[in-house]
């Protein structure tokens, strides 16, 4: 078995270091709107600045990935011209680096996509699938309420795999993460979960005694499988202990329920998914500057629903196969321009919020990538790659020559930066060259 | 006789070579034959599979005849495989003599059976119920509707083999647990319902109570469109909406039509339709939060009133529209008929609009009805009369459930565990309700119920009752299987197929036809890559895609219950069409909503899977035909073989939609990569044939005004072949390779295992024995499920572990 994840008995105070009362109030009202905009950052006190920052992880990826002509700039160094999807975020240029000719070695076109975070092709085999994002969380999530957070966009898509292999579902709804992250539990709730949570552990005692029964009577191949079950109840019994203890924390304070105009059906004439995505990133931010989660996951997802930009007439799939018909690709790009907007806002926003002496965005490494190469065809080769943040050195253009690289290297470049000892993951080679 | 009329491939006798495949292995260890088969090997095969070039990624030049290293008997097995059907050494290359292929392959065979390679694979091993069977069980055990998918929040299954019956996709998890735990609870609140029966109510929901519609009076609301306004509808709203709990109800909807006959803008078709939908009350919902209870006619000027029984999940409300009224918003209607200045004030144009419109003047729920009660599920664990306070009484009620819900008989031992549960909450203060409900929740979630065969060894008589049942109902035996069972028949081949035609002839037995069909021919991947909505607009309307896959569900059954010869599928001078499936063929006559049998013109191109919009569809990605996939479909599914995915480092297909070249220009230059080719060559010829269905299943005489259709091709043996017609010729020759590849195909749903070297004795006789039957389907489930192949791991039964 893997190690455990550390902390199980050791569950360390809440560490957000926000001014929680003056920040909170009202954001309910303010997410609707540009997020932190109005409220200036604010310095941590002095007592939580004693402890080092946590770092971060946050990996968004999209189904149909980016037009790499458009995206990847010819030059490399620090002095390169800005390409048609990566103008949106010229402001926050030193902040961030983009890298070419990365990939993970697999085909499988729509199936090939779930590589991104995994690095390997989809496979049913047990623990094939195992998501950058979780392994991180099975090692350094485990303080905070929340040890990752998968998210999706409407939906409930992820691209995080456990690491038993089973994909986790996504959160897709802003008020349903508004909730899980902000809404206080009642007094009442509280009892009646502590009763519920009592129970459910009392009917996995019996579950558990019953399967040992049925354990003893396996042979050694059945019994191997079986160990997945057994796996499953121990795992719960330890979530079922981290619910008990964090029913008793309460959640950052200072919020009432907030109502989200998308979900009203009014997203101010703007594209619902494109409304719905900011406010996703507007309550990640909140979640990572309240250290709710320190690891997070946002699947932007594909489909062929029409996007309400002005100019777009076609559906996303249908645009993203657009046979290089010129009409199709300059669709495209006015929605993938959107995605890198909605990108610079976040980093923005990151940037905008100090934490002792550096910035929330230092602190994390924000990933924009996908498992797409080329959606027109089907490639999973030559992969979008942006790193902001984090502490890396930013600010540049780097090429690699293409299919002589794994992507997987540049994520234990990650993981090392987040404090994890490895110098493997996936099929990585070592850490990224050049890249630190 | 009929059935050893062989087709010649590659100028060799098929029937040679089966005979071959069957020679006894007396000279199994005979060096001098293994060095004989290695100087095959050296003469025919190295040039390409050697040191210097190893196409498909085989080299032989290393093989050794070491048949006990499993690696090695795979590579053996897939030699032999090639030589068998003809494939290799390809036709540009010399052939070897038919003698000295016949021994080849009559030595790879023998080694194969005399090596420990027979057992490499047990199909007895544990596995977890998928979703679907999760479902059916609770079902049949609970005697409760699970129309509402209790396993909706599990994660995915995965498939192996492309089923969702092998246990080695069918992983379990944390959150398979959590959703376990959910998904029971929420079951047995449905199956189990102490106290008398709840008053049934009536609550009638008067205009004033409708959420917003664009126009109403104190008597109706009127509704004019299908879509647009958002409020085109009688819905309650949220504060005035009935609170209903759970169950089942009854719906009444007073309403008439009006101007039905009109024409002009916002004109229809036909008569005004009143649609009943049930989901949450209020403004929004969820996408697919709202189900269809039914869809009405509704005659002019003549209030009525519709009654309809519906299932409600708690909090839902009855939602009532005008589903084929005017698409688009009234603004849109009005500017169109009246002009963009009338759109400003368009109050007054409502009041007295005179188009065909929809009035609705009440609606009433009443409920919640039982059939019975106690509920039967509840009777059946609890019995007519609940004595909580009898300690025996608690325990057998348990030792009861445990064993319908276990589908073997248990011990007390067994039960143990459930029993400590109850008396532990009954000491923290639950009520006996409280207390056993868990107790049962925990049942459901134990392995004994959610795996299929949980003790080591063979199968036991229990174990085969459910594998039985689970292949056909995908769900738990009945009685009969269970007593039989008990008396210990269900090692008696002839048993089990008496209870084949048994269980086919239970309504269950739908679950078989809508999972095999979903999973072996694909069906499940139609609407996964969806037509481009602006190129394929008829691919939208009237429901095609429904129909799509109607047809050859259809199909399915009815070669099943009428126990047709296999074949059919390959080709057949009948399918299953309505009139909008029909329409989309080409073909006349058949009018209605309602499918039928129809006999097809042969020059329709119809017959046969490989005519049926569905397979065509979900063979295509939604832009372009793709004679790649089309291929590999044909191959995996129909001639039971699996082209390995492209190797890394080929660029994909880039499509070029913009007419410049065909796919047949672009695959040719693919083609003309040897390494490519090796598959290729197999792989494009088949999905060329068919090249003149469009991505929708629709018949194309050209790609459009420049480019032309070409469905010729030649296969790798040099047989030529143009178009579907040939490409159906080519499958019905070889017959006996799609009775194998179908055979395989149930077997592995079947037993949840993947087909082995071993299984190949068996399955050979299968397919003899099929053929004996003329293929026909019914007899083939018989001797499959009689075979030992159903229920024992190897080629003879002795498979010590």
């Amino acid at each position: 078995m893997r190690a455990q994840p550390s902390g199980e008995n050791s569950m360390p105070a809440p560490t957000w270091k926000l001014d929680r009362r003056t920040f909170l109030r009202g954001t309910g009202v303010a997410l609707a709107l540009p997020l932190l905009e109005a409220t200036t950052p604010r310095s941590a006190t002095a007592a939580a600045a004693a402890r080092p920052a946590p770092r971060r992880l946050v990996c968004i990826g999209s189904e149909y990935g980016m037009h790499a002509p458009a995206f990847f700039p010819t030059e490399t160094g620090r002095d390169f011209e800005l390409t048609e999807l990566l103008k949106p975020l010229q402001d926050s240029r030193r902040h961030w680096t983009v890298i070419e000719g990365l990939d993970h070695g697999v085909g499988g076109g729509h199936k090939g996509v779930q590589a991104f975070l995994t690095g390997v092709r989809f496979s049913f085999q047990r623990g094939g699938m195992y998501s950058l994002d979780q392994y991180a969380a099975d090692r350094i999530g485990s303080e905070t309420r929340f040890p990752s957070l998968p998210l999706d966009i409407g939906g409930g898509n992820s691209w995080s795999w456990n690491r038993y292999g089973v994909k986790l579902q996504g959160i897709g709804d802003p008020q349903a993460l508004f909730d899980r992250l902000f809404r206080q539990t009642s007094k009442g709730e509280k009892t009646r979960r502590r009763r519920e949570l009592d129970t459910r552990g009392s009917i996995l005692d019996a579950v558990l005694a019953s399967a040992r029964q049925i354990d003893r009577t396996l042979g050694s191949s059945d019994r191997h499988r079986f160990r997945e079950y057994l796996n499953a109840i121990n795992e719960t019994e330890r979530r079922l202990k981290r619910a008990g203890y964090w029913l008793n924390q309460p959640k950052p304070r200072g919020t009432k329920t907030g109502e989200f105009p998308v979900r009203k059906g009014n997203s101010g004439g703007q594209d619902k998914r494109l409304a719905t995505m900011k406010l996703m990133f507007d309550l990640l931010t909140l979640a990572l500057q309240t250290d709710s989660t320190r690891i997070a996951t946002l699947h932007i997802p594909g489909g062929n629903g029409r996007f309400q930009i002005d100019g777009v007439g076609d559906g996303y799939h249908s645009l993203s196969h657009h046979g290089q018909d010129p009409e199709k690709i300059e669709q495209l790009k006015l929605i993938e321009i959107e995605y890198s907007r909605a990108l610079a806002r976040f980093l923005d926003q990151l940037a905008g919020v100090s934490e002792g002496d550096a910035t929330l965005l230092e602190n994390t490494i924000v990933y924009f990538g996908s498992g797409m190469g080329n959606a027109s065809s089907h490639s999973n080769r030559n992969l979008p790659v942006l790193v902001a943040g984090g502490g890396f050195r930013q600010g540049r253009s780097l090429k690699f020559t293409p299919g002589k690289t794994p992507l997987c290297n540049l994520y234990v470049s990650m993981l090392q930066q987040l404090g994890i000892e490895t110098d493997s993951f996936g099929n990585a080679t070592g850490t990224l060259t050049d890249f630190a | 006789m009929r059935q050893q009329r062989q087709t010649r491939l590659g100028g060799l006798s098929g029937l040679a070579l089966l005979c071959a495949v069957l020679v006894t292995p007396s000279r199994a260890a005979d060096p001098a034959t293994a060095n004989r088969a290695l100087r095959f090997l050296a003469q025919h095969c190295l040039s390409c599979h050697g040191a210097k070039t190893q196409s498909g990624k085989r080299r032989f030049d290393t093989l050794q005849a070491d048949f006990s290293r499993p690696a090695t008997a795979r590579t053996w097995q897939a030699i032999l495989d090639q030589l068998v059907a003809g494939k290799m050494p390809p036709r540009k290359q010399p052939r070897p003599k038919p003698a000295a292929i016949r021994e080849m392959t009559g030595w790879i065979t023998a080694r194969l059976q005399a090596s420990g390679q027979l057992k490499v694979q047990r199909n007895d091993a544990v596995r977890r119920l998928n979703r679907r069977e999760y479902n059916n069980t609770l079902r049949d055990l609970l005697l409760i509707d699970t129309s509402y998918d209790p396993a909706a929040g599990f994660p995915d299954d995965d498939k192996a083999e492309g089923f969702d019956t092998v246990g080695a996709a069918l992983v379990f998890s944390p959150a398979l647990l959590r959703e376990a735990l959910r998904a029971s609870s929420d079951a047995i609140d449905r199956a189990v319902k102490f106290g008398p029966q709840p008053r049934v109510r009536v609550h009638r929901i008067l205009p004033r109570q409708a959420t917003r519609p664009v126009y109403r009076t104190d008597e109706y609301v009127k509704i004019v469109t299908a879509t647009g306004d958002g409020f085109q509808q009688f819905r309650p709203g949220t504060k005035d909406a009935p609170r209903l709990a759970q169950g089942e109800y009854l719906i009444r909807v007073h309403a008439t039509a009006l101007h039905s006959n009109f024409q002009g803008v916002g004109e229809i078709d036909g008569p005004v339709q009143l649609r009943i939908r049930v989901g949450p009350p209020g403004k929004t919902a969820e996408a697919g939060s709202r189900r269809t209870i039914g869809t009405f006619e509704v005659p002019d000027n003549q209030p009525r009133t519709l009654t309809v029984r519906a299932r409600f999940e708690a909090g839902q409300v009855p939602i009532v529209s005008f589903p084929n009224g005017h698409r688009g918003s009234f603004k849109n209607l009005v500017k169109k008929r009246f002009g963009p200045e009338a759109r400003k004030n368009r109050a007054p144009i409502m009041v007295s609009y005179d188009g065909p419109q929809l009035r609705v003047f009440w609606m009433e729920v009443e409920g919640p009805l039982y059939d019975r009660w106690p509920l039967p599920g509840h009777e059946r664990i609890f019995g007519r009369t609940v004595s909580p306070e009898d300690p025996r009484y608690v325990a057998q009620t348990l030792q009861k459930f445990t064993a319908r819900a276990f589908r073997r008989p248990v011990t007390a031992t067994d039960v143990q565990p459930f029993l400590a549960l109850y008396h532990r909450l009954r000491q923290r203060g639950d009520t006996f309700q409280e207390a056993i409900k868990s107790s049962l929740q925990a049942v459901l979630c134990s392995p004994g119920f959610l795996y299929l065969k949980t003790q080591g060894g063979p199968l036991d008589e229990f174990a085969i009752a459910n594998r039985l049942s689970y292949f056909l109902w995908s769900s738990m035996p009945d009685e009969r299987l269970l007593e039989l069972a008990a008396k210990g028949e269900l090692h008696r081949g002839t048993v089990r197929a008496a209870q084949v035609t048994r269980l086919l002839q239970d309504p269950r037995c739908e679950a078989f036809v809508n999972n095999f069909t979903g999973q072996w021919l694909e069906l499940d991947q139609l609407g996964s890559m969806p037509p481009d909505p602006k190129r394929f607009r008829h691919y939208y309307q009237g429901d095609l895609e429904t129909a799509m896959r109607e047809e050859t569900r259809r199909f399915f059954s009815y070669l099943l219950q009428q126990n047709l010869d296999v074949a059919r599928f390959l080709d057949a001078d009948f399918t299953f069409l309505n009139q909008r499936l029909a329409e989309h063929y080409g073909i006349e006559n058949v009018e209605g909503a309602n499918f039928r049998r129809v006999q097809l013109d042969p020059s329709g191109h119809r017959g046969g899977v490989l005519g049926h919009a569905s397979v065509l569809t979900l063979t295509s990605n939604g832009t372009v035909t793709s004679p790649v996939v089309r291929g590999v479909w044909i191959l995996r599914n129909l001639m039971g073989e699996a082209p390995p995915p492209p190797p890394p480092g080929v660029a994909e297909l880039e499509p070029d939609t913009r007419g410049a070249t065909t796919v047949r220009q672009q695959l040719a230059k693919h083609r003309s990569n040897a390494n490519c080719a090796s598959c290729h060559q197999r792989i494009d010829p088949l999905g060329f044939s068919l090249e003149h269905f469009d991505p929708t299943g629709r018949w194309r005489q050209r790609y459009d005004r420049r480019r032309l259709i070409d469905t010729s091709g030649t296969l790798e043996n040099g047989q030529q072949l143009n178009g579907s017609t040939d490409l159906k010729q080519l499958l019905l020759k070889d017959r006996n390779r799609f009775l194998r590849c179908l055979i395989e195909k149930l077997s592995v749903y079947a037993t949840g295992t993947p087909i082995t070297a071993g299984d190949r004795t068996r399955i050979d006789a299968l397919v003899r024995a099929a053929r004996q039957h003329n293929g026909q389907f019914q007899d083939l489930l018989r001797l499959l499920v009689a075979s030992d192949r159903f229920i024992a791991p190897s080629a003879t039964g002795e498979n010590p572990r």
